[in-house]
């Protein structure tokens, strides 16, 4: 027989005259999980106890998932600032006189050719290195002074052939010259004439192409004692294609 | 016997508040800011090419001035000028060189100035040298035992952008009897726009 009302201990009861040596609010008696007034179940059959890992399971399996949400969003500076900028993927290789394939997406301003403002555009190019001679002088600029080779610099002359839809942006073009010690000489995107606009040809009068088909020569300067190995070719990064010299 | 509810125990409490307790212990006292903040500084003299792993770096002259004159402007100092004329030589791959200073040898630092094509920065690659002028305007204390503080990594207080990277110091060369001299000369100096270094300005290594 249960009562709704079951003082746990003698003289805890209501009424007065009770409580005494016992606070009020305190119930020594009480077993873990009770309040006054709960009814003890009197069924309670101890279960075997779990193991550590079967009572952690849920977070067992969420432990590695948060481990690589935090570190992906910690990472966020890799993808947003480092990998964008300069060259990180290379996406083709070939020998010199060989024609390599270069696609890589960028986001288009739209200066060139405004109906792919905003948008994000797959840039398609097909280039082959055809020649990358060591010369004495630097030809007569386009535009400006003309620039004597510096002091302690060699001149390499480089000749692109490219193949790409009309149309294709070429804007922020690199032809670097590597060395076999890693040196980059030329990355920058504007060659040792002052030209901006190195995948264009000198009379070309934006950034995009204009011809199925079309040949530049870009100059570079470098160390007298380098030995240039290979030739890379990017549009800003991070994609580019390597061209191996013999 | 459990049920549901967990007690909190002395030995849990424990256990947190030790864990605390020694983390905040060893930010506190290990020595890690100076091993991780302080750079790699590569001590040298003007005229002397210095190997900064990313560039060779050759302060080739020192130079006093009341006046500096440009192609559309002119210049007075508040204190001084001093004129520091440098060349780059990148080694790696194109590099920006941000970070000029002079020190005097009380601690007190002064940034460079744009005025009249002075530069507070340069630009260069692999391949050849490039001819930078940097302009200091300095009180009349500050010139004996002045050196000058140059680096890839950017300007700021806390030298944050140089972290672990080379840095070049170099000493201007002012003793204190020169100081005065130059303090009293009334000198006017047309600073380069940069450029390709001459040969005579490549410094030791040429």
């Amino acid at each position: 027989m249960t009562t709704l009302v079951t003082p746990a201990v003698p003289g805890q009861g209501p009424g007065p005259g009770t409580g005494q040596g016992t606070p009020p609010g305190v119930a020594p008696s009480l077993r873990p999980g009770m309040l006054p007034g709960m009814i003890p179940p009197d069924d309670v059959v101890p279960r075997p106890r779990r193991s550590w890992g079967r009572r952690n399971a849920v977070w067992l399996v969420l432990l590695p998932i948060a481990i690589v949400v935090a570190a992906g969003a910690s990472s966020f500076r890799v993808w947003a600032f480092w990998w964008p900028v300069g060259l990180h993927q290379e996406v083709d290789r070939v020998a010199l006189g060989e024609p390599a394939h270069l696609a890589g997406e960028y986001y288009d301003m739209g200066f060139d050719v405004p109906e792919r403002a905003e948008t994000t555009v797959l840039r398609e190019v097909d280039a082959t290195v055809t020649s990358v001679e060591q010369v004495d002088a630097l030809p007569a600029p386009s535009y400006g002074d003309p620039v004597a080779v510096p002091e302690g610099s060699v001149v390499y002359e480089v000749q692109v052939h490219f193949v790409a839809e009309p149309q294709t942006d070429l804007s922020g073009c690199q032809i670097a010259l590597v060395a076999e010690d890693g040196t980059r000489y030329g990355e920058s995107t504007t060659d040792a004439l002052g030209s901006s606009n190195r995948c264009s040809t000198p009379d070309a009068e934006g950034f995009v192409s204009e011809q199925p088909e079309w040949d530049v020569t870009s100059f570079v300067l470098a160390d007298p004692d380098a030995e240039i190995t290979q030739v890379r070719l990017a549009f800003g990064g991070p994609e580019y294609v390597t061209f191996e010299l013999p | 016997m459990r049920h549901g509810r967990r007690r909190i125990t002395w030995k849990g409490t424990a256990l947190v508040v030790g864990a605390v307790t020694a983390g905040c212990a060893l930010v506190t006292y290990l020595p890690q800011d100076k091993g991780v903040d302080t750079p790699f500084i590569v001590e040298g003299q003007v005229g002397e090419t210095l190997d900064l792993t990313y560039a060779e770096l050759t302060v080739t002259d020192v130079r006093v001035a009341d006046t500096l004159t440009g192609f559309s402007e002119a210049a007075a100092a508040g204190g001084t000028f001093v004129v520091v004329d440098a060349t780059w030589r990148a080694t790696q791959g194109e590099t920006s060189f941000l970070g000029a200073e002079i020190t005097d040898r009380q601690g007190r630092r002064f940034w460079p100035t744009d005025l009249t094509g002075c530069s507070t920065s340069a630009n260069a690659q692999p391949g050849y040298a490039w001819r930078t002028t940097y302009c200091f305007d300095v009180p009349r204390d500050a010139l004996a035992g002045a050196t000058v503080r140059l680096a890839r990594g950017g300007q700021s207080e806390d030298h944050a952008d140089q972290r672990r990277d080379a840095v070049a110091v170099i000493e201007l060369g002012i003793t204190p009897s020169e100081a005065e001299t130059l303090w009293e000369a009334e000198e006017t100096v047309v600073p380069e726009e940069p450029g390709y270094a001459p040969a005579s300005a490549g410094g030791s290594e040429g």
